[in-house]
């Protein structure tokens, strides 16, 4: 087994509570659901409840790092004093989250989608409904759902590499502080940027249109290519500028 | 195939701060080649803090640390395994995952040799690391940083916690699983007595800087003193300078 | 082997000590192999370069010889052996003749005292 098999080995084992807690806790959730629909008498608010769980799907990796760079963080030293360079330390993290949220993101699809066609029949509700209709939403919805969850952990991981630079150089306090600072900060600073007609220049381009049919309930009729184009730079400039960060510059 | 004259760790007018206080202050020693060193002190002398820099754990605020010539940076772990003296672990291991676990991260690791010093020092492969005894850890983790084959081995307080006949089996078990014609040893340790005998070189530290650097047995032979002994008075001497 | 050593004398002397004492009460046979330097120094627990030192310092005394490739070895040389042998006891007569001296005991004194000393402790031998 060389280096990075067997980080990726030790973060499956160092995440692997966290992701089956989540599990437990999605199953309990489905269960107040199925509950609830009951006690109401209306099968359709198991549908929501099953919504809303893939919904919240878009903080999985968030979470998954959270837990996992918090216990990582017990034991620094062992983490720093690996061979690996520090982006594929993170990588290993990510992907393994990754995988997680897969697996989750699969039961709580496949439950959504038996539920919303055989407790809850949607074509029925919706003659005009079809199943091309249902796989493209449900696909594009997905995809979505995998790319948020992943730039989130991202910058939750960025997040994390500064608060470790700053509270060993500046204090916990101070650590603490620049990191909720930057957290709402950072978004902020985006939007404006977002906003400007240089952005606009930039990354506008490559127009899709969606042609999802009026039934589903998709809000986008059109996407840029330029717009992922974007996000898919930032979040590597967030990765990079965290590597580099616990590369070079965090210390136990 | 010894020789004294090459160096191999090199401070060059280190400073370390950690905020505004200084851990190490212009701190200039080179270490040869080949040795046992035990490196002594009181606490917070900046001990942990010379071996944390060797390792590339931490960087100098100012001047150089290079090992072989190559400043040590995180990288510099292929050719330096270091035990911290915390007592951290991934405890979702067992101790046979755990030597397995370093085995693929680090392609000097000699399994063999791990799992003749896991036999040595009696430690069960099955048993997860969390059940073990504060004892027990301290094994492992020597155990899985004495089993690499590099140009530097660090220690930072390998003996703490443990009663003295494990101490003793330890100090033995360094001589026996060390190469000691191609390995640098430095150990920092209050036990001094019980590495006394396996040292070849001392370094005294205080307040962060160097006070000494002297051959074990040369002060045995010229001034016909203990390192405990000798280190009461170079402190002493110290103190008066000051 | 694992007595300790004194810490503020030199360890490769006193380890040098042991071992010629151990070829005169003949655990350590002429012509018998010494173990490795790596082998000795876990054994005594003692560094590997102090008992380099130790064997480069009996070979001088002549009480080993080491043959290039194969270790270090008891000396076969009777005549080496003894003169050795002479050495220790006088060694080890003149520490305890300056100890009395420094004592104030006269030779006469000391004389007596050893000869006591020794049948006192025949006749103590005799009484177990």
């Amino acid at each position: 087994m060389n280096p990075w098999w067997g980080q990726l080995a030790k973060e499956y084992r160092l995440g692997r509570g966290g992701a089956i807690g989540a599990l437990i806790a999605l199953f309990l959730y489905l269960g107040i659901g199925v509950y609830t629909s009951w006690r109401m008498g209306n099968p359709e608010t198991f549908l929501a409840f099953c919504a809303f769980a893939l919904m919240m799907h878009v903080l999985y990796m968030a979470g998954y790092m959270c837990v996992s760079l918090i216990r990582e963080q017990r034991t620094l030293h062992l983490w720093l004093q690996t061979p690996l360079p520090a982006y594929k330390l993170l990588l290993a993290k990510l992907l393994n989250g990754w995988g997680a949220l897969a697996f989750s993101l699969f039961i709580i699809s496949a439950i959504t989608l038996i539920s919303g066609t055989m407790i809850v029949n949607l074509f029925e509700l919706n003659p005009e409904l079809t199943w091309p209709d249902v796989i493209s939403t449900g696909v594009f919805i997905e995809i979505h759902i995998i790319l948020i969850a992943l730039y989130i952990g991202i910058g939750l991981t960025f997040l994390w590499a500064i608060y470790l630079v700053v509270s060993k150089s500046l204090g916990k306090v101070s650590g603490n502080v620049i990191g909720i600072v930057l957290f709402f900060f950072l978004p902020w600073l985006m939007s404006k940027w977002e906003s400007t007609g240089l952005f606009d220049a930039l990354f506008v381009w490559g127009r899709i249109d969606l042609n999802f049919s009026d039934v589903a309930y998709v809000a986008f009729k059109h996407v840029y290519i330029g717009y992922y184009f974007y996000h898919f730079l930032l979040a590597l400039l967030l990765l990079f500028t965290a590597s580099w960060l616990i590369e070079r510059k965090v210390e136990v | 195939m010894r020789s004294g004259v090459e160096q191999m760790i090199e401070f060059n007018q280190v400073t370390k701060k950690y905020r505004s206080q200084a851990a190490l202050n212009d701190f200039s020693l080179t270490l040869p080649h080949g040795k046992i060193i035990g490196l002594v002190g009181e606490n917070g002398s900046g001990k942990s803090t010379v071996l944390k820099l060797i390792s590339g754990l931490i960087s100098p605020t100012k001047g150089s640390v290079t090992v072989d010539g190559e400043p040590a940076t995180r990288k510099i772990s292929s050719r330096v395994s270091y035990l911290s003296e915390l007592d951290a672990y991934y405890t979702f291991y067992t101790v046979g995952e755990t030597v397995d676990y370093y085995k693929s991260l680090y392609s000097d690791f000699n399994q063999s040799k791990a799992e003749e010093i896991l036999d040595y020092m009696k430690l069960d492969r099955s048993k997860k690391v969390k059940d073990l005894s504060k004892g027990n850890r301290g094994r492992l983790k020597i155990a899985v940083t004495l089993a690499r084959e590099v140009p530097v081995i660090l220690m930072d307080e390998p003996l703490s916690g443990l009663d003295p006949m494990v101490r003793d089996s330890i100090v033995k078990g360094l001589l026996s699983f060390m190469d000691y014609e191609k390995q640098t040893l430095i150990i920092t340790t209050h036990e001094i007595k019980e590495i006394e005998p396996i040292l070849d070189m001392v370094v005294l530290i205080k307040d962060g800087t160097l006070l000494k650097v002297e051959e074990v047995e040369e002060l045995r032979i010229e001034q016909n003193v203990s390192i405990v002994e000798w280190m009461k008075q170079v402190y002493q001497d110290g103190g008066m300078g000051k | 082997m694992a007595e300790d050593f004194n810490a503020s004398k030199p360890i490769y002397l006193q380890l040098a000590d042991r071992i010629n004492r151990q070829i005169l009460r003949k655990e350590l046979e002429t012509g018998q192999k010494l173990p490795s330097v790596r082998e000795m120094a876990i054994q005594s627990g003692v560094n590997p370069n102090t008992v380099q030192r130790t064997y480069s310092e009996l070979e001088r005394m002549g009480s080993v010889e080491s043959k290039r490739g194969q270790g270090t070895f008891v000396t076969e040389d009777q005549y080496v052996l003894n003169e050795l042998r002479q050495r220790l006891k006088k060694e080890q007569i003149s520490s305890f003749f300056e100890d009395m001296k420094e004592m104030g005991f006269t030779e006469d004194e000391m004389v007596s005292g050893l000869k006591e000393y020794i049948s006192g402790e025949e006749r103590g031998g005799t009484n177990d």
